[in-house]
């Protein structure tokens, strides 16, 4: 049985670490700031008697100073300090903000998981009444309680702001419970009979810890308006400091008439930058829970390493003027914060006109970003580092945004992962193959309805379906859909990206059988990518075996499938199981593929192949060269020209090269 | 290389053997009420099946056929509707109280599809496989540590103790497998419940998690339901197979006799559609299958007759009226198409392979 | 539509238990509210006030609570909310029929306006993420939509009523206008909202800011844009097709919701522009303990907070297919 190797450390190329605060301030500089913000205050706060020697209530000196040298921020119509003020009233109004924030945090998680956990009858409750909190207008009923509980003190305003304020966090944490109680380690953990204790509290929550946390801020920004608006009509304690309080004795001294503003801005602005540094905060946990956020504000942030492309280790190929497509030496890949990940490292490919190839490798051989490279669609932070894509003689690599446009889909299209949700959910199918028709200037009604209902017979609709929104669809039918889009300028070249991998089988030999009709039919070129070797035998005519961004084996399916050379294909082709003939065991590929962000100076596939040559293949790299007509191979098994120290090719068959490979290894 | 059970392959169904089935299935059923108007979908309707003790029985089917469904009913994830679970010749009640619960979780464990899903990626892997074993006291908390280790290493995480310091974030899909695996045979179950154990990993690495559930399960003796919609998965790994559509079986008999020889359309359609190297295509075109058309049914409206009557080409109008019981074809092996019925008089578009 | 009809029956609900609330609040205040308002008014109510008071109450009648409940109930329904104590001897509904058009107006249209402008500047900043004027939007956003309502219009009047006479510092119109719907009445009625909406709008528009850039900055990496650009499509159609229509539908989920703040805002600015809508008379009935006044006016807040809710929870099926076949979006 095969071991798997621990992950990797040591070859990983160590580079900026983003550790501590530092990284933190570069990774997101605005929740840095909020708890920089927020960091400030609560210092005040806590050394508020240290930082002003006065007390906030004395009426000591005189009234309505503007700011100076001796009262910062100038003092008030009863001749308090703003300053002391503004110190002292920063505790209270933090107060009020966390523990508003804690409580009804604390109210809402509680009912919300509890509603999403017991369901049924519970649910049904909790939500009812959620509903009801939510919509009521929480200032207007403020007021209304806060007026019928004078002189309740602060801590009745803290309760009366909580109890109108939990209902959002109730209702987020209800429906991410849900659809947490769906994954599949709840259930596992059920499954194992965890216990509904540790299943809430060890399962669920610490999943929830980023939404909680974010609702906490919410309703503590919340709590402290609400307080501070509140205060500043009287309701309440007004005898207390608080900034809300303070602007309410601004009001009600009516300071701007007498000029005072600095008894009004201060604790406003106080007020102010506290709420922001909430905002801001919840801003942050929300980009660390949610990537795909956090990678698109961090588009800028990541420095352009200029790629130094790998010396090419052949020859610059000449484009093939008769081919459809023809790729050479492209590179590509992305950039991420610990530098360039070459996920395409120098292939070189041709595709004939009407010509059926199949692209095949496993989970992060680079097979994708090929295929988006290869027709210009990479989007950030993806990147093509050299290398040309010639489509009927134009490198699509060299074209501007406006030639692009019009070249997309009416020289080539693509058709994506079956699994990805490429419809715009609120567009009509028609009108979203109307579209792609508009957008190359057909424009007359008549044809784009005779276009659309031929192209739906080609993919085998119901012509009724065009007038449906993409939801109503199942799997195959949108995956149809996308076909028929893809077909619709009748392109000469149409690259399938997983075309059908998340649909049932039948479903799948349907489609498949559709494409090789319309193929036959109109004598487009395809390029399909698949991990699934069985299907590219039995539909292509050449395949290509892509492994850690190189092409290691490329020749026609019957001589693939017949008699495949590289190690690596051969080991592939052996790891599906057959529906007749002898049952065996078979095995796996030990190991797995290295990470496409290290360079490795030999053949990837060395550290996994049975057949791997001693002191030459993790030092040297393969060239892919032709072994037999139409036949190429990166592997010096079958091309002992390359060899560094032999340059005259001596042997035919691999089991005399590994003779002779030890042969050499004991000159 | 043969696997040194082969010899139970070719246990035929019927034959007396000394223990009882280690999972009997009796007209298990299970309705759903779905959406805001609360439409009942029957997604397992009626099934019986059974497993011998050391067998692995393959589920097939596509997606909406029911066989995840069964699978969590079998781990009580949901409650049967009607019908009954029997493990080794003990029936379950309806209602298990917590006792009970427990105990049938420590008899039968699952195997979910997705490994990146069933992990609870802020656990770390040791602390995700103490859990069973403390729960069902196989270890005590000193001990634990000691037969984390040992677990991971039978599922081929060396050494132990370094693996069990990983979070799943930082495994690949083959090694994240393995480690829900080892969560399964922690608290030493009689039965294996795996739902599409090897659909969500790589190609290469499909093999070496299949090689390892056949491994253990000779070790342990474990018994085990293997679901899957992939037909030539199914024959590696199974002595068994049996064919769901909508919600019943629909084709059930030895491996070699269900995918190589199948009598049921639907299965002659599964089989065509099913990805195959080009030089065993000839052998197919023979057969009088069932044309690609149509998609699967819907649950929620499920005809009284057979479900697959709207696609099927031998289709006549006795299919619409009932479902039909199972017919014997060849010892073992049964089919529930009312072409085999022994009574209807033989015409000549009976599928013979 | 049976979306539309559950969140008909849920405002109805809602209403009721606004309502309801309404009832059971001044019961929980411990004391009798007659003696304590008597104590309040002291001296300043006639007798006539006093027995008017205590049938508004039902307090003459001494029944059951659940009794008073009801009377309470039908009463609203008919529209008789008895006679304002601060405002005596106007019946409540007439001081609410004139306070009416005022916050209908201001709150109504800066609401609008707010939506509108916040969520334009917040998909500009998505979609021209990486440029300087798009990268500053948000924070200012953020900031914005923290700061207290009342603290801006204070500034606002400070700088633009006080410091610079550029604008009058409060009240609806100029006193002794004249007639009605003329040219000098309008000029009259912009002059004086102009600061209140100002101060609505600046704030209000923020979060909007906010909230459209999250949901264009999801949509933006969603599986259907690239196919869009892949069709060939051009960015003003992929914008408007593919960006706006779909960033714009998780904004209206929310915007019921905000609407309840925004309201909340305006009656403090009310207060602070002594601009005579329902906000300001509501602190006004809270300040002078006119349980009548309040109480209505509360009710009608929450109607028409409600109602505003249900007009977007209508409009959000309308816009959105897959919650009109009751699919999870």
């Amino acid at each position: 049985m095969s071991t798997p190797t621990l992950p990797q450390t040591a070859t990983r190329p160590v580079s900026r670490p983003l550790s501590g605060l530092m990284g933190l301030f570069r990774r997101s500089p605005r929740t840095a700031t909020g708890i920089g913000i927020l960091l400030f205050m609560v210092l005040m706060a806590v050394f508020a008697p240290l930082l002003s020697d006065y007390s906030p209530t004395a009426g000591a000196f005189g009234r309505l100073e503007a700011p100076s040298a001796e009262h910062l921020l100038g003092t008030t119509a009863l001749g308090q300090d703003i300053f002391t003020q503004l110190l002292y009233g920063a505790r209270l109004t933090l107060l009020i903000g966390f523990a508003t924030g804690l409580i009804a945090t604390a109210i809402g998680t509680t009912l919300g998981v509890s509603a999403a956990y017991f369901g049924g009858r519970v649910d049904e409750l909790i939500s009812g009444l959620t509903n009801v909190f939510l919509v009521l207008p929480g200032l207007p009923l403020l007021i209304v309680a806060s007026a019928l509980l004078r002189g309740a003190g602060e801590g009745a305003i803290i309760i009366v702001i909580s109890l109108t304020g939990w209902a959002w966090g109730a209702r987020v944490l209800r429906s991410q419970a849900l659809s947490l109680r769906r994954r599949d380690y709840i259930d596992a953990a059920l499954a194992s009979g965890e216990t509904p204790g540790r299943m809430i509290f060890r399962e669920m929550l610490p999943n929830l810890a980023g939404i909680i946390a974010a609702n906490f801020f919410g309703t503590a920004i919340y709590g402290v308006l609400s307080e501070a608006t509140l205060s500043f009509l009287g309701i309440g304690d007004v005898s207390v400091v608080t900034w809300g309080t303070m602007l309410y004795w601004a009001q009600a001294n009516q300071a701007l008439l007498a000029g005072a503003w600095w008894w009004v801005a201060m604790p406003g602005l106080g007020i102010a930058l506290l709420g922001t540094s909430f905002a801001l905060l919840n801003f942050g946990i929300d980009e660390i829970s949610n990537p795909k956020a956090a990678a698109a504000g961090r588009l800028r942030a990541v420095k352009r390493e200029r790629v130094v492309a790998a010396a090419a280790t052949g020859p610059a190929l000449p484009i093939n003027p008769q081919a459809l497509l023809s790729i050479r030496n492209l590179s590509a890949g992305y950039q991420t914060p610990q530098g360039p990940v070459r996920a395409v490292r120098d292939v070189s490919l041709d595709v004939m006109p009407g010509e059926f190839l199949g692209l095949a490798g496993e989970s992060g051989c680079g097979k994708s970003t090929l295929a988006f490279a290869a027709t210009r669609l990479l989007a950030e932070p993806g990147e093509v580092f050299s290398g040309q894509s010639v489509l009927s003689g134009r490198d699509l690599l060299k074209l501007s945004e406006a030639e692009l446009r019009q070249v997309r889909w009416k020289e080539y299209s693509l058709v994506f992962q079956a699994s990805m949700n490429v419809l715009n959910p609120v567009i009509r199918v028609r009108e979203q193959l109307y579209e792609a028709m508009r957008a190359h200037g057909v424009t007359d009604k008549a044809a784009l309805a005779a276009r659309a209902r031929e192209l739906f017979e080609l993919v085998g609709i119901r012509e009724s379906y065009l007038d449906v929104f993409p939801h109503q669809l199942s799997g195959g039918m949108k995956q149809r859909v996308v076909i028929a889009i893809a077909l619709a300028l009748e392109p000469k070249l149409v690259v399938l990206d997983e075309p059908t991998t998340a649909l049932d089988v039948v479903v799948q030999r349907q489609i498949l059988e559709e494409i090789q009709a319309v193929r036959k039919r109109l004598g487009i070129g395809i390029v399909m990518i698949t991990h699934d070797l069985s299907l590219l035998v039995e539909m292509s005519d050449r395949i290509a075996i892509m492994y850690a961004g190189e092409i290691v084996e490329e020749a026609s399916s019957q001589a693939l499938s017949g008699a495949p050379l590289h190690p690596y294909t051969r080991r592939l082709m052996n790891a599906f199981p057959p529906l007749d003939g002898p049952r065996e065991r078979r095995d796996g590929i030990p190991g797995r593929p290295p990470s496409l962000a290290v360079d490795l100076p030999g053949c990837p596939f060395a550290e996994r192949c049975d057949s791997v040559i001693p002191g030459l293949c993790s030092s040297h790299k393969p060239v892919l060269s032709e072994i037999a007509p139409g036949h190429r191979v990166a592997c010096f098994l079958h091309s002992p020209q390359q060899w560094p120290s032999h340059p005259e090719p001596t042997l035919q068959t691999s089991s005399s090269a590994k003779e002779a490979a030890h042969a050499l290894a004991s000159d | 290389m043969l696997s040194p059970a082969t010899e139970s392959r070719s246990v035929p169904i019927g034959t007396s053997t000394a223990a009882p089935p280690a999972l009997e299935l009796h007209a298990l059923t299970k309705v759903f009420k779905a959406g805001r108007s609360k439409r009942s979908v029957t997604a397992v309707n009626a099934l019986s099946l059974s497993i011998a003790r050391g067998e692995v029985l393959a589920l097939v089917g596509e997606s909406g056929s029911g066989k995840s469904t069964v699978a969590r009913l079998i781990a009580r994830l949901e409650t049967p509707t009607s019908g009954s679970v029997s493990l080794a010749g003990e029936a379950m009640p309806v209602h298990l109280n917590a006792a009970a619960l427990r105990q049938l979780r420590r008899r039968v464990q699952m195997i979910f599809q997705d490994p990146y899903a069933s992990l609870n990626a802020l656990n770390t892997v040791g602390y995700t496989l103490s859990r069973p074993l403390l729960l069902h006291h196989l270890a005590t908390p000193r001990t634990v540590q000691a037969s984390v280790n040992q677990l991971l290493e039978r599922v081929g995480l060396s050494p132990g103790a370094q693996w069990a310091a990983r979070r799943p974030g930082e495994l690949s899909g083959g090694q994240r497998q393995r480690v829900v695996i080892a969560r399964a045979l922690a608290a030493r179950p009689e039965l294996i419940l795996a739902d599409e154990p090897t659909s969500a990993l790589d190609v290469s690495i499909r093999l070496d998690i299949m090689n390892l559930l056949l491994d253990l399960k000779d070790q342990e003796g474990l018994s085990m339901l293997f679901i899957t919609h992939d037909l030539s998965g199914a024959r590696y790994m199974a002595d068994r197979v049996a064919v769901m559509y909508a919600g019943s079986v629909v084709e059930i008999g030895p491996a070699e006799a269900v995918i190589g020889r199948p009598q049921m359309p639907y299965t002659q359609l599964l089989r065509r559609a099913a990805p195959k190297f080009a030089e065993v295509r000839a052998a197919d075109q023979i057969t009088d299958a069932a044309p690609l058309r149509g998609e699967v049914p819907d649950l929620t409206n499920l005809p009284p007759g057979c479900a697959f009557e709207p696609r099927c080409p031998h289709a006549m109008p006795v299919c619409r009226s009932a479902l039909p019981p199972l017919y014997e074809v060849s010892p073992g092996h049964q089919v529930r198409c009312v072409l085999f019925d022994p009574a209807r008089p033989a015409t000549d578009s009976s599928p013979e392979a | 539509m049976a979306y539309i009809a559950r969140k008909f029956m849920l405002l109805l609900f809602t209403l009721f238990v606004a309502a309801t609330i309404n009832f059971i609040m001044p019961r929980l205040v411990p004391g009798d509210p007659i003696g304590a308002m008597m104590a309040k008014y002291q001296g300043k109510l006639t007798p006539d006030a006093a027995d008017a008071l205590r049938i508004a109450y039902g307090l003459d009648k001494h029944g059951s609570a659940l009794q008073e409940y009801f009377v309470y109930l039908d009463k609203i329904v008919h529209g008789d909310f008895g006679r304002s104590i601060s405002q005596f001897p106007a019946p409540v509904s007439e001081v609410i029929a004139g306070a009416a058009p005022w916050t209908l107006g201001l709150v109504g249209i800066t609401t609008v306006l707010a939506f509108l402008i916040g969520s334009a500047l917040g998909l500009y900043s998505a979609w021209k993420r990486g440029t300087r004027l798009a990268d500053a939007l948000p924070p200012i956003g953020l900031f914005l939509s923290s700061m207290p309502y009342f603290w801006f219009a204070l500034l606002l009047v400070y700088v633009f009523a006080l410091w610079h006479s550029i604008f009058p510092l409060g009240g609806a119109l100029d006193n002794f206008i004249g007639d009605s719907w003329t040219p000098k009445w309008w000029a009259s009625l912009l002059h004086h909202a102009a600061l209140p909406a100002l101060t609505i709008v600046i704030t209000a528009a923020g979060g909007w800011l906010v909230t459209m850039r999250n949901n264009a900055m999801s949509v933006l990496s969603e599986d259907y844009l690239a196919f869009g650009r892949a069709k060939g499509l051009s960015e003003g159609l992929i914008l408007n097709r593919y960006v706006l229509r779909n960033a714009l539908l998780p904004s209206l989920t929310g915007f019921g919701i905000a609407v309840g703040f925004v309201v909340g805002g305006a009656i403090v600015v009310e207060y602070v522009f002594s601009y005579p809508g329902l906000g300001y008379y509501l602190f006004t009935a809270v300040t002078a303990l006119d349980y009548p006044l309040m109480q209505a006016l509360f009710l009608m807040i929450s109607a028409a907070v409600l109602l505003a809710n249900f007009v977007v929870d209508a409009l959000y099926a309308v816009l959105d297919p897959r919650v009109r076949d009751g699919v999870n979006a």
